[in-house]
């Protein structure tokens, strides 16, 4: 569709203007400039803009993350037989920042390319975006603008924080998960003593001696280092503006916790409330991590189904995390959760964003909840993270 | 201070020379119009030939700095300028002669303004301003010199606006899409040549065609007449009517540019060659017939006008046209500016009934209600009119009364007493039948026109014989004269009140000037005839006398084009198929624009695909870019891994500089969180360019090349 610019209006006003003095002063020329003024449009019409021709590709990296920049290339073909003309190209693809391309002329069966370093501003999972180009060649007085969608797939995973430590994780960060880190028979380094001999035990673990005297095959029997399970609950509505925003500083959390989870061998589970259902991601690797919680989305629920299923799934020696934004049903159901949770013998943290310090940053206030809150149990810690603060402060305090 | 700079600060500076350079030609052709058109003097066409490039230099230096300090001398110089303007208004005349002073004012503003123009938008009025110096010249305009400042002007518009648009294009871009096809880097112009020459094309292809229908009003009256009084320095008429050029030649009706109907007396049967020569033009809101005199006395060879010395008319101009003379009833004002060529009888031309001339000189008026001036009028001299011309509709006037003749009217009923009685049964038996003056008046025009025929060759009367007894009965062709003659006489025989005028027939309209070009070939002579409760109305039997409201439609140039053709060629037709004639003309013409559009959009074009690369956009990094160029062709290629900051370093070992900007600038654009300050960037971007160029110098020149530090 072309639609005249705010030139354009400009430019028939000058006309009427010359017309007009040009019919009082009785000037001849008036009228042949008016008519140059006005062929300046009228030629703008007579230049075809051929947007149909445009075939735009985008091409990404598969993955990367949020706030990281990535090298996209944008291609023109021009399959027709006729050049293109100069547009100016925007590529809207939601998970990057959008841009502005100029194109040269591509010539007929040509292709114009650029590439383009562009930060990936928000987490998620994007299948393309709309890409519009825009030409008004030759004076941009009458331009003409056409809108395509280009598919190209990009994962855009949360950020996190690398954590030296996690002090809820670590055997020594309450006595009673010394008990429960107390190593069982297992491949560990630590010698416990022998036993009969079982299909699929390793010839080097036979103790040779001891079957001699035995009589039958006996197998040295070594310690296994269990780590606890960990579950990590991620609710609320989000406030702010992603990727600034509670809930994307909740799922950074989440995606922080879980990488150094399984960097330290921690079985690790992360629950989030789906449209209809609880959503489970059980035993992940890294990277399958990463991809599940760059598709989470913010939902307000109630913590209880969540939280029971992430609970029933850890054991008795297991930790669940719960993140939720405040001022939502979330925040309101967390005292509750994480008593459950101690009754099951669990431990629990629970991470609230200051969902204030995102909406209205002025009049944010210091969060209600605080550290080891009475009223909880004692293995239970409350954090709370706010707008602008160091997640990674927060999370190793 | 800060809250002043930040106030002033260049939001986004435009780099482009080429879009400054057009921009400065196109102010410069204004310019250079104005002086050419002589709307301003050749001294401000010099200083301003200086001052202009010069302001241009400076914005394009300072085009990325605040500029307040020099924005504050600006203002006080433009405060100057306009006082000088105000100043100068004193001196005017009439309203019309404002566009003068008000051009040399807008010249000095575009010079001042020309000194702070670090933005595209600054451009842009700049731009905008030069319309109005062509407008301005373009109005005073009277030949078609002019057609080539136009070419001129709209060459440099046409590049500046492509120019504009590419820069509205890049404005904020982050990338550049550059055809690839492998091989040799791709090359972005500085002016996009093939953009600017589409642009021309199409430009002046919509210009033409918009020109051809666009209607061209000119009956829209201002609040003053467009005219500028020229005075003259002509022969003194001494009182009576004096031709520059009259011909002792008794068988000359023209010699030269002197019409022998500008005179006291009219011979009928004297005939001769008729000019070609441009002897005025005429500026004036509808066509009419230029009348400069009158004659009321017939004597069955010649027409005699009035033989008394002419009473003047006021003491000053505008001379008002006496109540006495006025004609009464509906009216058409038209406003005429008259600038003579050549030298002409000391009459004042006029469409119609010259209600208030404008003329430098005293102005007189004779019995006849025909004007006069003290002295010929010469080449240069100008002059206006506001006329009015009978409006009346053909139905008012065929009910126009028919009754006694009153008094002053019965002079125009003189007839000779040797006119043969032949003449007046002939007019009685034209009109038989026919109760009306008007209907009377159209019978005898349609029975010559049907019965006699024109040519300037016609038979010269025998001696003794009355000129229009010969013309009617005998010759059965003639010239104007005898048309009117044979005309006024039949109607005087019919007892309607008429005389003879002579002058100038319209002209021919320049339609790119708006000037009439009325050549000494145009001279004419009519018949005005008295109408009771109207006046008099003039009628031509030779030609068609001129509407006195001009039809929207007929102002179209390609309305007047197809109608000239059809005319032309509606000669070689039966009669009847003039109107199929001209909407076959325009039908065909419709069809060639269609074809022509279709096929300039259907044509299909290949070209050559250029190479690929990537051009930044950014200022540094785009210095960078060419500096890479410059080394890849004298054989130093960036190598691969290679950081800038070691590029540069290298570029500097071959070329022996030193630069201190570039590298770290480049970083700071490429890669730093902040671009770096204006001025590192303009000095990191120089040192760039001496870089390329030593480095293209040393590969031309290898004597002049160092070896690596």
């Amino acid at each position: 569709v072309r639609r005249p610019g705010k030139k354009t209006f400009i430019v028939v006003g000058v006309v009427a203007l010359l017309v007009l003095a040009g019919a009082s002063a009785q000037a001849g020329w008036l009228f042949v400039l008016a008519a140059g003024v006005a062929g300046l449009v009228g030629g703008s019409l007579l230049v075809p803009q051929r947007l149909r021709s445009f075939s735009v590709e985008r091409s990404v990296p598969p993955g990367t993350i949020a706030g990281h920049e990535v090298l996209v290339t944008l291609t023109v073909r021009n399959p027709s037989s006729r050049g293109l003309p100069l547009a100016r190209i925007e590529d809207r693809f939601p998970g990057l920042e959008p841009a502005s391309y100029v194109c040269e002329p591509t010539p007929p069966g040509g292709t114009s390319e650029s590439r383009l370093l562009r930060k990936a501003t928000k987490r998620g999972v994007f299948e393309g975006g709309e890409v519009r180009i825009t030409s008004g060649t030759p004076f941009g007085f009458v331009t003409a603008s056409r809108t395509l969608q280009v598919a190209s797939r990009l994962v855009v995973v949360p950020r996190w924080v690398e954590l030296t430590s996690f002090p809820i994780l670590e055997p020594a960060s309450s006595p009673r998960d010394v008990l429960h880190e107390r190593a069982r028979t297992g491949a560990g380094e630590e010698y416990l003593g022998v036993r009969p001999y079982r299909p699929g035990d390793p010839r080097r673990f036979v103790h040779w001696r001891s079957s001699a005297r035995a009589g039958s095959l006996v197998v040295r029997e070594y310690e296994e280092h269990v780590r606890s399970a960990v579950s990590v609950v991620v609710a609320g509505a989000d406030f702010g503006e992603p990727p600034d925003s509670a809930f994307e500083a909740l799922v950074s959390g989440a995606a922080s916790i879980g990488n150094y989870a399984l960097a330290t061998g921690h079985p690790i589970q992360i629950v989030m409330a789906g449209k209809e259902e609880v959503r489970r991601l059980v035993r992940p690797g890294r990277n399958e991590m990463l991809e599940w919680l760059a598709e989470a989305e913010a939902r307000d629920v109630p913590l209880g189904p969540l939280v029971a299923a992430a609970s029933g799934s850890v054991g008795p020696r297991g930790t669940v995390v719960v993140m939720v934004t405040s001022g939502g049903r979330a925040e309101a159901d967390l005292r509750n959760a994480l008593a459950t949770i101690e009754r099951a013998g669990q431990r629990g943290v629970a991470l609230v964003a200051d969902a204030q310090s995102w909406s209205d940053p002025a009049s944010a206030s210091v969060p209600e909840v605080i550290h080891d809150a009475p009223g909880t149990a004692r293995r239970s810690t409350i954090r709370s993270i706010r707008k602008g603060e160091d997640l990674r402060a927060c999370l190793q305090v | 201070m800060e809250l002043v700079r930040r106030a002033n600060a260049t939001k986004k500076p435009e780099d482009g020379i080429a879009l400054r350079v057009a921009v400065l030609g196109a102010v410069m052709t204004g310019m250079l119009a104005l002086g050419v058109e002589g709307a301003i003097s050749p001294v401000t066409v010099v200083l301003v030939a200086i001052a202009l490039p010069f302001a241009y230099w400076v914005s394009w230096k300072r085009r990325a700095e605040d500029n307040w300090h020099i924005k504050i001398v600006l203002t006080l110089v433009a405060l100057v300028a306009l006082v000088r303007f105000i100043g100068q208004l004193s001196g005017i005349g009439t309203l019309d002669e404002i566009r003068f002073p008000l051009a040399d004012l807008f010249l000095w503003i575009q010079v001042i303004h020309g000194f702070d123009l670090p933005q595209r938008r600054d451009l842009n009025f700049s731009l905008g301003s030069s319309l109005t110096l062509m407008a301005v010249a373009g109005s005073v305009s009277q030949d078609m010199t002019f057609a080539l400042a136009l070419a001129v002007y709209f060459s440099f518009a046409v590049a500046a606006f492509a120019l504009m648009h590419r820069s509205e294009i890049e404005e904020d871009a982050q990338g550049v899409l550059v055809p690839k096809t492998g091989g040799t880097p791709y090359r972005r112009r500085a002016v996009p040549w093939k953009e600017v020459a589409r642009g021309a094309i199409a430009t002046g292809l919509a210009g033409v065609l918009l020109f051809l229908v666009l209607p061209q009003p000119s009956g829209i009256r201002s609040f003053s007449l467009p005219f500028h009084v020229g005075g003259g320095g002509g022969l003194f008429a001494g009182g009576g009517l004096l031709s520059p050029d009259g011909s002792d030649d008794p068988f000359s009706r023209m010699n030269g540019s002197s019409y022998f109907g500008f005179s006291e007396e009219m011979d009928l049967s004297v005939r001769g060659e008729l000019s070609d020569d441009l002897v005025m033009k005429v500026r004036s809101s509808a066509p009419a017939l230029w009348r400069g005199a009158l004659f009321d006395t017939y004597d069955g060879r010649s027409w005699r006008g009035d033989q008394d010395e002419p009473t003047p008319l006021g003491s000053g101009s505008p001379f008002l046209y006496p109540p006495s003379f006025s004609s009464s009833g509906p009216r058409a004002i038209v406003s005429q500016t008259f600038y003579i060529e050549r030298e002409q009888a000391n009459v004042i031309f006029a469409a119609g009934q010259p209600d208030q001339v404008f003329h430098d000189g005293q102005v007189s008026i004779d019995d006849l209600g025909a004007l006069r001036t003290d002295a010929t009028l010469t080449p240069g001299q100008v002059y206006s009119v506001l006329s009015s011309r009978g409006a009346a509709t053909p139905a008012q006037l065929h009910a126009a009364p028919v009754g006694a003749v009153p008094d002053p009217m019965k002079r125009y009923l003189q007839l000779p007493t040797s006119l043969p009685e032949r003449v007046g049964s002939l007019a009685r038996r034209i009109t038989r039948g026919i109760p009306d003056t008007y209907g009377k008046i159209l019978a005898i025009e349609d029975y010559l026109r049907q019965n006699y025929r024109y040519s300037i060759e016609s038979p010269v009367p025998p001696s003794g014989q009355d000129v229009v007894d010969h013309f009617l009965f005998d010759a059965h062709v003639g010239f104007c004269e005898q048309f009117a003659s044979a005309t006024t006489v039949m109607l005087r025989s019919l007892g309607i009140p008429a005389r003879v005028a002579a002058g100038y027939t319209t002209g021919h309209r320049n339609p790119f000037t708006g000037y009439y070009e009325v050549r000494a070939s145009d001279a004419h002579s009519w018949v005005e005839a008295w109408f009771p409760s109207y006046g008099w109305y003039e009628f031509d039997p030779t030609f068609d006398v001129p509407p006195a409201d001009v039809q929207l439609a007929e102002t179209v140039p390609l309305a007047r084009l197809i109608g000239f053709v059809a005319d032309k060629l509606g000669a070689l037709l039966p009669g009847g198929s003039g109107a199929l004639l001209r909407y076959g003309l325009l039908g065909a013409l419709s069809a060639t624009i269609g074809v022509g559009l279709w096929m300039m959009f259907h044509k299909s074009r290949r070209r050559t695909a250029p190479a690929p690369d990537v051009v930044p956009l950014t200022p540094v990094a785009r210095a960078f870019y060419r500096l890479e160029q410059a080394l890849k062709s004298a054989g130093h290629a960036r190598r691969p891994g290679e950081t800038a900051a070691e590029t540069i370093a290298r570029s500097a070992r071959v070329t022996g500089m030193t630069p201190v900007y570039a590298a770290a600038s480049f970083e700071a654009e490429c890669y730093g969180p902040a671009d770096p300050a204006p001025e590192e960037a303009r000095r990191a971007v120089d040192e760039l360019r001496k870089l390329s160029e030593a480095t293209l110098g040393a590969e031309s020149s290898p004597t002049t090349s160092r070896p690596p530090a």
